[in-house]
């Protein structure tokens, strides 16, 4: 009879190494969070892929290929397994939509899915069907965008509340400190880094949740716009220098507020590109709109081809696109290849809705599909798309109009109250060693017997001598430059948020915050130092003993 | 450079630093900020030193044997020579701007427009009540596919005829508004009491027949259909009957026993003849202008609504199906597609109209299929006779869409 024990070599199952999986579970996880964040938008894009493919009269085959093969769309892949259960294990498109929509995770592809299934099992002709969902699409897709729009308001306003009441705590800490001087003080500084830590942790987290996903540059490596290229070129070479330059004089214990300047000053000409890059990606989508229409207008209209449908649209409405469009023109009347030529339209634009719908129109263009209303279907997405941007980057411009304000104060609230604290502890410091030095000469010239004023005096100021004398200056520096180093990164990270845009935007706001920071770490003890002087408050104290 | 020199040094004068602190600063600032100011890139070390591959010198340094024999003072200079052009040639593939310069001129052109981005941002942007109106529209906006282009139309009245046979073909083509006018009309009148009650009417005639002994009858329908009014708008072609009258007499004077036909065209001819017998007798008729009125059986619109005009008979139904099936096989489209789109939409709509009145039927019964079917038959069995021959017409119409 044979061994029942299992043999060594196959593993047994529920024996596995712990936390093997962690890192996968996680990923997995972090995938299906930028998926479903991503998904809305995405499904805008696909639906006016399908619809415009409906109108060049594809077949539902034709249809489910030729958007399975769009890679740029997330929900493309979706779409591949519905086109491999028809093609290759034969269900009807409508048990593949249901069987892919079964196991979709997100709720708009699951309900979009199951909605193709039904239409598909009634009859209904797969025009008909995908003009009304992208309808459907274009409505859901404001409803989220509008609600994420809702939220991000809440959130944005609760984020700067919370690290203002953040800030009073470490400030009152701060003052405690300063007036009974406790002996371990670690443990309370630890606290308000890890309360600031949540604070800007947890405000940025839920502002990220709620934010309408944007992606504006298409992260295209083959072409990309010259202001793209600019940074991509300097990043390597300045970022990693920045780093290093920061651990040196950190090392070489140079000003924090220098150093900040220094990082601002260091990231800035990338920021400012960037900047500049986001608003032309800004005005470029803008004009899309209304390049693509008057290209399916005048294709459609006057039956010509794209070179001379160009050279017909008006440009002088195409501010931003202008030169593009005549470079493509140009390039298409030397004869070279339409494909590299719109590729490098799409690549010089940076743009991503660019690069998700101009395809969109090529291809159903190509397949013989009518340019006016495919034109128009591109458009009017565009347009909505556009439209919301808009909207979003009005809420968005008042936060961070906000939000800079609030930076300066808070930063200036620590460093001002931290300059206070030291001039005044040090003040009532030599006040008290002055008074004490008076009492004990008062006590050795005074006959004995009764007790004195000077006696009294003394007494009290016996009491108050821990008081405001042993602030620990340097400690608290560092918690200062700690603490502002925390908001400053949430704050950078808060703004990029909401804000949107590339990776380059990062420069922009760390610039930003950096060298506003700084300014304030360099010019706030300087001028509370005009105001507060140390030795008014001698005379004061003098003028009193 | 000379900016950031002043800047570092400004800022170096606000510091107390030791000097071996301020040395070190200096050496990494002196490395550093070539790359940070964008003079020099990795990139472009990289292609100096293949470049000073290429060039020879590295080999030349290599070749050097110093313990041979020197070479004569004349081939030396001959030698240095080549260098020299080596070096210009290496230098001129840089007629492109070099990486440096490239990124220079495009950071200046960038920050050039950074004063129009400013300047655009600045500028009061759309308010949000305004953003919404516009977004109402968009999300709103439905988009009509374009009827497909009518190369030679009828013009005037009769501009809403299409050569593509499956667009006259096509149930939802049809205009009922078309009629509003005919009932007003005494010219009409009989024509109207002879139409069967609920019978579609009818569409002008299609104005490509391929049949060459008809195209003169056609001419004439499309000219007095572009004369027609308003009113007659969509029964423009049955004006054609005066002509087709003439026509028609001419064939009286035909004897058929000279010609040879086939059986089936002899048929049709037959058919012709007699209706050309009742066209005569229609003009006679006070409304002897208007076409005759055909006899619901013999009118082709029973089944296919849209296509031939009221007045042909059934010799020019036929012709008209032939005329849509030879414009159809070589017709503007004359690609497979066309046959296969046409077919694809028949099955997709005569589906959806049946499984919707049969999920209809099903939705509040919870019956077994077999008991379903039981009834079906019975009652097909009851009515079947009947149904067998009207269903035959609406069906095959719809089938055709």
């Amino acid at each position: 009879m044979p061994d029942p024990s299992p043999s060594p070599d196959i593993p047994v199952e529920g024996r596995q190494i712990p936390f093997a999986n962690l890192m996968g579970t996680i990923k997995g996880k972090l995938d299906q969070l930028t998926e479903d964040r991503a998904m809305s938008a995405d499904l805008l894009f696909m639906t006016t892929y399908m619809a415009s493919l409906a109108l060049a009269n594809a077949s539902r085959p034709e249809i489910f290929s030729f958007a399975a093969n769009r890679k740029e769309y997330i929900s493309a892949k979706y779409i591949n397994k519905v086109d491999t259960y028809v093609k290759k294990w034969s269900y009807s498109y409508s048990e593949s939509l249901s069987i892919v929509a079964e196991r979709a995770t997100n709720p708009i592809l699951k309900s979009m899915l199951n909605r193709y299934a039904n239409s598909i099992e009634s009859g209904v002709p797969d025009e008909d069907f995908l003009k009304n969902e992208l309808a459907t699409v274009r409505s859901v897709y404001r409803s989220q965008i509008e609600q994420g729009l809702e939220q991000l308001k809440t959130w944005g306003d609760a984020y700067i509340a919370l690290l203002l009441s953040g800030t009073v705590i470490a400030v009152t800490l701060m003052i405690s400190i300063a007036i009974y001087s406790p002996a371990g003080i670690d443990s309370t500084l630890n606290i308000t880094y890890a309360i600031l830590f949540a604070i800007g942790a947890g405000g940025n987290f839920m502002m990220y949740q709620s934010v309408p996903n944007d992606p504006k540059s298409h992260g295209l490596r083959t072409h990309m716009s010259k202001e793209q290229q600019t940074i991509h070129a300097m990043e390597r070479i300045m970022v990693p220098l920045t780093i290093v330059a920061v651990i040196v004089l950190a090392i070489l214990g140079i000003s924090a507020g220098l150093i900040f300047i220094l990082i601002g000053v260091l990231l800035a000409p990338m920021g400012i590109i960037g900047f500049i890059d986001d608003s032309n990606i800004t005005m470029r989508d803008n004009d899309f709109s209304v390049f693509i229409r008057s290209l399916g207008s005048v294709m459609g209209g006057q039956g010509t081809t794209a070179v001379y449908a160009i050279h017909t649209i008006d440009k002088k409405s195409l501010t931003a696109l202008e030169p593009l469009v005549n470079s493509v023109y140009s390039k298409m009347n030397l004869g070279l290849d339409d494909k590299q030529i719109w590729g490098k339209f799409i690549g010089e634009s940076g743009s991503n809705y660019i690069y998700k719908y101009l395809n969109i129109y090529l291809d159903t263009v190509t397949l013989g599909g009518p340019p006016d209303p495919i034109g128009t279907v591109v458009g009017s997405s565009v347009l909505e798309q556009t439209l919301l941007r808009e909207k979003k980057d009005m809420h968005s411009r008042s936060f961070i109009v906000l939000l800079v304000p609030m930076h300066m104060a808070m930063a200036s609230i620590f460093v001002a109250l931290y300059r206070i604290m030291v001039v005044l502890t040090g003040s009532v410091s030599s006040m008290m060693q002055n008074f004490q030095n008076q009492t004990a000469a008062a006590t050795a010239s005074s006959s004995a017997g009764g007790v004195s004023a000077s006696q009294a005096l003394g007494g009290m100021g016996g009491g108050m001598t821990g008081m405001f004398t042993n602030f620990p200056e340097k400690e608290m520096g560092a918690f200062i430059v700690i603490c502002l180093i925390i908001i400053t990164v949430s704050d950078i990270i808060a703004a990029k948020i909401v804000g949107g845009g590339d990776r380059y935007m990062f420069y922009f706001y760390t610039a930003l915050f950096c060298i506003l920071t700084g300014l304030v770490l360099i010019f706030i003890p300087i001028a509370v130092n005009l105001f507060f002087s140390p030795e008014g408050l001698q005379n004061m104290g003098s003028g009193v003993a | 450079m000379l900016c950031t020199v002043v800047i570092l040094g400004s800022i170096l004068i606000f510091i107390d630093v030791t000097l071996i602190q301020l040395l070190l600063i200096l050496i990494v600032a002196a490395i550093v900020l070539p790359f940070l100011l964008g003079i020099v890139t990795v990139a472009e070390i990289k292609i100096y030193l293949a470049e000073l591959k290429k060039t020879g010198f590295l080999k030349r340094l290599d070749d050097i044997k110093i313990f041979e024999n020197r070479a004569p003072a004349g081939a030396k200079k001959d030698g240095a020579k080549p260098e020299k052009a080596v070096k210009k040639e290496t230098s001129k593939p840089g007629d492109k701007k070099s990486g440096f310069l490239a990124h220079i001129t495009s950071t200046i052109t960038s920050l050039g427009s950074l004063g129009t981005i400013l300047k655009a941002r600045s500028k009061p942007g759309k308010k949000i009540e305004d953003i919404n109106k516009m977004l109402d529209k968009t999300v709103s906006e439905k988009v009509s596919k374009p009827a497909p282009p009518v190369p030679g139309a009828a013009g005037g009245a009769g501009s809403s005829d299409s050569s593509d046979p499956f667009l006259s073909l096509s149930g939802d083509e049809f205009d009922e508004g078309l009629l509003d006018g005919l009932d007003d009309d005494p010219s009409l009148a009989s024509l109207s009491d002879d139409l069967s009650p609920g019978e579609p009417a009818s569409e002008p005639p299609a104005p490509e027949l391929l049949m060459p002994s008809f195209d003169e009858m056609n001419d004439s329908a499309t000219t007095d259909s572009a004369d027609a009014g308003s009113g007659l708008d969509g029964l423009s072609g049955l004006d054609a009957g005066s002509e087709l009258d003439s026509e028609f007499g001419d064939l009286d004077n035909l004897s058929l026993d000279d010609v040879e036909l086939d059986e089936d065209m002899a048929d049709s001819m037959d058919t012709v003849s007699a209706d050309n017998a009742a066209l005569q007798e229609t003009d006679t008729s006070p409304a002897s202008t208007t076409p005759s009125a055909p006899t619901p059986t013999e009118v082709k619109t029973a089944w296919i609504p849209s296509d031939a005009p009221s007045g042909a008979d059934n010799m020019e139904d036929q012709l008209g199906i032939q005329s849509d099936m030879a414009s159809f096989a070589g017709g503007s489209g004359g690609s497979d597609e066309d046959l296969l789109s046409s077919i694809a939409s028949d099955v997709k709509t005569v589906t959806k109209e049946k499984d919707l009145s049969l999920l209809r039927e099903l939705k509040d019964f919870k019956a077994p299929a077999s008991e379903i079917e039981d009834e079906l038959n019975d009652m097909f069995q009851k009515i079947g006779g009947t149904i067998k021959e009207k269903e035959k017409t609406p069906s095959s119409s719809e089938g055709n869409k």
